[in-house]
């Protein structure tokens, strides 16, 4: 007993030293926001260290994660988004996310301007990171991997006169997200999903939704206003979508517990803080809710560019006890539908044409605003989809608009994706759509996957905009790492990344039973083509006056000539025949005929 | 190749040109008798299922979905008695009550003949929206009539589409999305539908102008289209043919066929039930009905319901037609219809790859036999074998009378040959604007009904073509006659295995009539003969014919064929013009030419004929 009580003893005092030498704090939140029959929750666990990016920070960790510290102390890596999502974010009924992420799997980078070979760190990281995550990551190399030049800027801290870090995207639109990802994504997280609000992420629940998808982002930051003090902050995302149709049967009435199947417990010892905050604007409608337990929340009121939204929020270190509890939402009507506000700027892209020939990519992008909105749009085409910059179009209706920009990479077979990007301005209130048109390349036999016909897929194109109103905006600002700071925090305009469809193409595909047909094809005609080629080859030809027969005058003629060439082999058996080459057999033959 | 090479082989070349009459009525005969053997059960196949990821009649199904059709019907017929459109508000508030996105589809057609007139149209769609990423969607639609519909009424499908969609929407297990369209004015709202989620125009451009879809749901895999004329119907009617005879993969045809049996619901092929262990002798009869219904109904080219128009974009579509059932007894009811519906969905949901795995060129026999195309493509190949020995048989007269005359002069005149054959080609050109030019541009045509307007043109186009084949036959002497048998022979051979690569149907129908006409009019058949069939297989005669025909199996009289001719006359040039149908291409840009080329044969034989007599 005695030994146990200094053994904890020392193990405190270790704890204690660690912690005063690591100054790192570490936050959880829950978002949640009723949209029109669907619910959104957002997790968020932050991590903050007050640290400097050296070549040996990771060696010694508290709270952030140490296998991802390695990655990106190992590769030079300055910032890293990786998210991986299952479903389409509908952005004309749900808004904006706070972490927008396309289908599939999406990893950008950002190495260190003094990087020596950027590509093999890339290839490397995405390696690495395939295994940390167990996704398919690896995938990610030249042939996929782009560097936009406008789209995407350094979220953290990049100092003014140093020279720009280096940039690797790359989406995985095929990869399918599942509890093989869950489980190494949650083991970066300091109480795993033991305790806390991470305790909620069961994944007999959380893969019935709508929308999933989990998210690591990783930058520098800067601790106070003059950036005296620099930290590193890690955000662990995981955003769901339940449809409530389906999950509530449509009752529209939705609680933590049916949701995630358990109620929520103790918070997580590490963490500094805990809360869960939910979006109540939608109250103010028509259809009024309840929401309980009402007594423990605590209601405030954001105001961001003049759009008010009300949050509830609940410290969930007030609970004390052991005891379960809930969060429920009751609503006093039992449907609901609220008439949708869409966002201001979104966009849906589809593919045109049919057959095999010709085909064409549009991208349909809306801005809703009362101004014309300046938005850049990126493509990212796989090399197997060449397409023409030549054909590329930007309309409003029947009226051409000249983008401001084009930055443009020509795909190269088998070796980088075609990138495009257009920086161009959209008039008030209208849909501009810009098409590009592309041919269905030829791949090589062994480049099919197994499942040839199922299509190739085409990620996501993305299209960013600095919105001068926070309408549908949830995202914290850029310059604070927690949600709760949102609240109130208006700025001159918010950066939205909307993510578009992937896109499956049907290129020319074999009958791969065939080959096996081609080979018996092939081989008949070579047999039957070689007799007669050697013919021609290696007899003499002489035009003969042809005569007409009856055909029992020719069935005589022939049965004649059968019994005269038996009777010359028999001769031809002693050695000296009379010589005759087979050049000669034809004018032979002609010659029996004549004495005929 | 022996053939060609070996000196030697000249000889027995001369067996088939000696013979090649007999050759030739043999072969056209036996492609007839190997037609008919199709239909034996020894010929034929029974269907199976290629690809594994359907795994029909897998799951369980649970919809019940007649309380809600019946509901939704009862409030759609009050609905239909304010308005005779399709009712899109009410249809939406459905959609907007099951929480599903919703949206109205407009479109207009420019009528291309005549002074121009516009119709304007409406579809309604919902998309629920599945797991998936919106990569792909599976179509399930239903035709709107109003009451004055020529058609019978399809109220039924429209309220099964929209309670099916609500069981849809409250199940889980949807990978891909799921687009309940309701279309109006038949086919031309699909096609409408069809070409804006595709962006592209098919038909003229400027002739239907599609517009564009707010919502799309990824590329589409299958569509199943609804036709139930009741609620109590007698039996389902599986309908496959496509535009320009394209036809869906097996797969899905069997996949439904299969489900039906399944749920018990009556299902058939052609209005023609399978009867089960019928004697061998009516077996064949059946079969050999039930395939030619379908041979029939393939060489029009026009789609036998609103599917017909998916299989151009590569997606594979059947309707499921209900008929109404008579008097009391055993039907099928709403219920059976809604899990037949709800067991192809999840089985297309399953797939993985988009069908592929199955034939798609096929002649179905029964609801559950087939004759795959490589039992049945001899037929096509035996006609054009027939014309290709002819072709040949000449080819060699003609070189051995070279031979014999091979110092006397040898002044073939091939330009004129040619010109002829270019003088053929542009009749055909010329008839091809006949609709356009005559409705439009002609002076007095708008005082002109468009259908008497076309018809008289193609009846003025027939006579120019048979005068200026009277001027063609004074250019040419009897040598160029053969040159010019072998280019017809060879021209003909060469559509008809053309033709039959994507419409098996219209090539083995019109090598019926082609193969003896082109095999006649260079013999020695009397003349009178000749150039009588010739004048017989001439296009707009022969459509006349086969009209009369139709008109007299139908209604026993010939009365209404003047009419009837001139309406699909403009019907088929309206097809080209709005779907890009092929049903006017082929007749007149291939194979009128084709026929003034063995009509010039026909008349040049008459006419150097006539100075030896005298």
């Amino acid at each position: 007993m005695r030994l146990y009580i200094i053994l904890t003893f020392a193990v405190h005092l270790l704890r204690s030293s660690v912690a005063e030498q690591i100054k790192d704090e570490y936050h959880e939140e829950l978002f949640i926001k009723p949209f029109n029959g669907y619910v959104y929750t957002y997790f968020q666990f932050s991590t903050v260290w007050e640290t400097e990016l050296k070549n040996d920070t990771f060696d010694n960790c508290h709270l952030f994660p140490r296998s991802l510290g390695e990655l990106i102390q190992r590769h030079s890596v300055q910032e890293l988004h990786v998210s991986m999502t299952k479903g389409l974010w509908r952005h004309e009924t749900w808004g904006y996310p706070v972490k927008p992420a396309s289908p599939g799997a999406e990893l950008w980078a950002w190495f260190k301007p003094e990087t020596v070979d950027v590509n093999e760190n890339w290839k490397s990281l995405t390696g690495a990171l395939s295994g940390l995550l167990c996704a398919s990551l690896n995938f990610i190399d030249g042939t996929n991997t782009i560097s936009p030049r406008l789209s995407l800027r350094p979220s953290g801290v990049v100092m003014a006169d140093a020279p720009q870090p280096h940039l690797r995207y790359a989406t995985l639109p095929r990869e399918i997200v599942c509890t093989e990802n869950l489980t190494p994504w949650k083991k970066l997280l300091p109480c795993n999903l033991k305790r806390g609000l991470s305790a909620l992420l069961n994944s007999d629940h959380i893969y019935n939704t709508a929308y999933h998808s989990l998210g690591i982002h990783f930058r520098q930051i800067c601790l106070d206003k003059d950036c005296t003090k620099v930290g590193l902050e890690l955000v662990q995302t995981v955003s769901l979508v339940y449809d409530l149709a389906i999950v509530g049967r449509f009752q529209s009435h939705w609680s933590i517990q049916r949701f995630f199947g358990q109620g929520l417990g103790k918070t997580c010892p590490l963490a500094k803080t805990s809360k869960i905050i939910v979006d109540v604007t939608s109250n103010k409608t028509d259809n009024q809710f309840t929401l309980r337990p009402l007594k423990k929340f605590n209601f405030v009121t954001s105001t961001r560019s003049g759009i008010s939204t009300t949050l509830a929020i609940l410290d969930m270190s007030s609970h004390v006890s052991d005891s379960l509890y809930n969060i429920e939402v009751e609503y006093s009507r039992k449907k609901m539908y609220p008439v949708n506000v869409p966002p201001f700027v979104y966009a849906s892209r589809y593919i045109t044409g049919y057959g095999q020939e010709f085909g064409g990519i549009t991208t349909k992008i809306h801005n809703r605003f009362w101004q014309a909105q300046k938005v850049i749009l990126l493509e990212n085409i796989p090399w197997f989809v060449p397409t023409y910059l030549h054909s590329l179009k930007v309309k409003h209706g029947d009226r051409d608009i000249k983008p401001l920009k084009i930055e443009y990479k020509p795909g190269k077979d088998r070796e980088r994706p075609f990138y495009l990007e257009v920086l161009l301005e959209i008039p008030a209130r209208s849909v501009v759509t810009v098409s590009v048109e592309f041919d269905y390349a030829f791949l090589k036999w062994q480049e099919y996957p197994p499942d040839a016909n199922h299509g190739f897929y085409m990620g996501s194109a993305s299209v960013t905009a600095y919105l001068p109103s926070a309408r549908n905006y949830t995202a914290p600002p850029r310059d604070k790492t927690l949600f709760i700071d949102s609240i109130n925090a208006s700025r001159i305009g918010y950066l939205v990344r909307v993510t578009t469809e992937t896109l499956i193409i049907t290129l020319p595909t074999p009958d791969f039973s065939m080959p096996y047909n081609v080979i018996c094809l092939a081989c008949t005609v070579v047999a039957l083509a070689f007799g007669p080629l050697h013919n021609i080859t290696t007899k003499k030809f002489l035009v003969l006056k042809s005569q007409k027969k009856g055909l029992i005058r020719e069935l005589i003629g022939k049965a004649k000539q059968v019994l005269k060439k038996d009777k010359t082999a028999s001769k031809e058996e002693t050695p000296s025949s009379q010589g005759e080459s087979d050049v000669t057999s034809p004018e032979k033959c002609a010659e029996h005929e004549k004495s005929e | 190749m022996g053939l060609l090479t070996d000196p030697a082989g000249l000889r027995g070349r001369q067996v088939l040109v000696n013979n090649h009459g007999v050759i030739c009525g043999a072969l056209y005969l036996a492609s007839l008798i190997w037609y008919c053997l199709l239909a034996s059960d020894q010929v034929n196949t029974a269907t199976y299922l290629s690809e594994n990821a359907l795994l029909p009649g897998l799951v369980v199904l649970s919809s019940d979905v007649s309380t809600d059709t019946k509901n939704y019907l009862k409030e759609l017929d009050v609905v239909m008695k304010d308005s005779n459109r399709i009712p899109t508000s009410w249809i939406r508030g459905k959609f907007t009550q099951m929480s599903i996105e919703s949206y109205v589809h407009n479109f207009t057609l420019n009528y291309p003949l005549g002074r121009g007139q516009q119709f304007e149209g409406k579809n309604v769609y919902g998309i629920i929206r599945g797991g998936g990423s919106s990569t792909e969607a599976i179509v399930l639609s239903a035709p709107f009539r109003n009451e004055d519909s020529a058609y019978p009424s399809t109220t039924a499908s429209v309220a099964l589409l929209l309670a099916i969609t609500k069981y849809f929407r409250e199940q889980k297990y949807w990978g891909k999305d799921l687009i309940m369209l309701i279309t109006e004015h038949e086919q031309l709202g699909m096609q409408a539908w069809l070409e804006a989620y595709h962006g592209t125009t098919c038909g003229s451009k400027g002739v239907l102008e599609a517009g564009d879809l707010p919502a799309r749901g990824g590329s589409i895999q299958a569509a199943l289209n609804l036709e139930l004329h009741s609620t109590k119907m007698k039996y389902i009617d599986v309908k496959i043919l496509g535009l320009n005879g394209q036809l869906p993969n097996l797969d899905l045809v069997n996949l439904v066929h299969r489900i039906c049996s399944k749920e018990r619901a009556r299902h058939s092929f052609g209005n023609r039930e399978k009867v089960h262990n019928l004697p061998p002798k009516e077996q064949f009869l059946h079969s050999f009905f039930t395939m030619s219904s379908m041979v029939l109904g393939q060489a029009t080219g026009v789609p036998d319901g609103n599917h017909g128009l998916f299989h151009r974009f590569g997606i594979e579509a059947v309707t499921m037609e209900g008929h109404e059932a008579d008097g009391t007894g055993p039907h099928i009811t709403l219920h059976h219809v809604g899990r037949v519906i709800e067991g192809v969905f999840r089985s297309v949901n399953n797939l993985l790859e988009r069908f592929h795995q199955s034939y798609f060129f096929y002649i179905m026999t029964d609801t559950d036999r087939f004759v795959s195309i490589g039992y049945y493509i001899p037929c096509v190949g035996m006609m054009v074998g027939a014309l290709l020995i002819k072709a040949f048989s000449i080819h060699v007269s003609l070189r051995g009378n070279i031979d014999d005359s091979i110092n006397s002069k040898n002044d073939y005149n091939t330009g004129g040959v040619f010109i002829t054959i270019m003088i053929c080609f542009v009749i055909g050109l010329v008839a091809f604007q006949v609709p356009i030019f005559f409705t439009r541009y002609f002076p007095f045509a708008h005082n002109f009904p468009t259908e008497k307007a076309v018809l008289c043109g193609f009846l003025i186009i027939s006579l120019m073509g048979l005068t200026t084949v009277e001027i063609l036959t004074k250019v040419l002497g009897p040598r160029e006659w053969a040159l010019l048998n072998i280019a017809t022979l060879l021209y003909l051979g060469t559509m008809l295995l053309a033709v039959s690569m994507s419409n098996f149907s219209l090539a083995f129908l019109a090598s019926i009539f082609i193969v003896p006409m082109a095999l006649i009019v260079g013999s020695k058949v009397p003349r009178i003969l000749r150039t009588l069939i010739c004048l017989m297989c001439q296009p707009l005669f022969l459509l006349a014919a086969i009209i009369a025909a139709s008109n007299f199996y139908h209604f026993g009289d010939f009365e209404r064929t003047g009419p009837a001719l001139a309406e699909s006359l403009v019907l088929t040039s309206v097809d080209t013009l709005v779907y890009g149908a092929t049903s006017q291409v082929i007749p007149i840009l291939a194979y009128t030419p084709g026929w003034h080329m063995a009509y010039v044969l026909c008349r040049a034989s008459w006419k150097s004929q006539k100075p030896k007599k005298d």
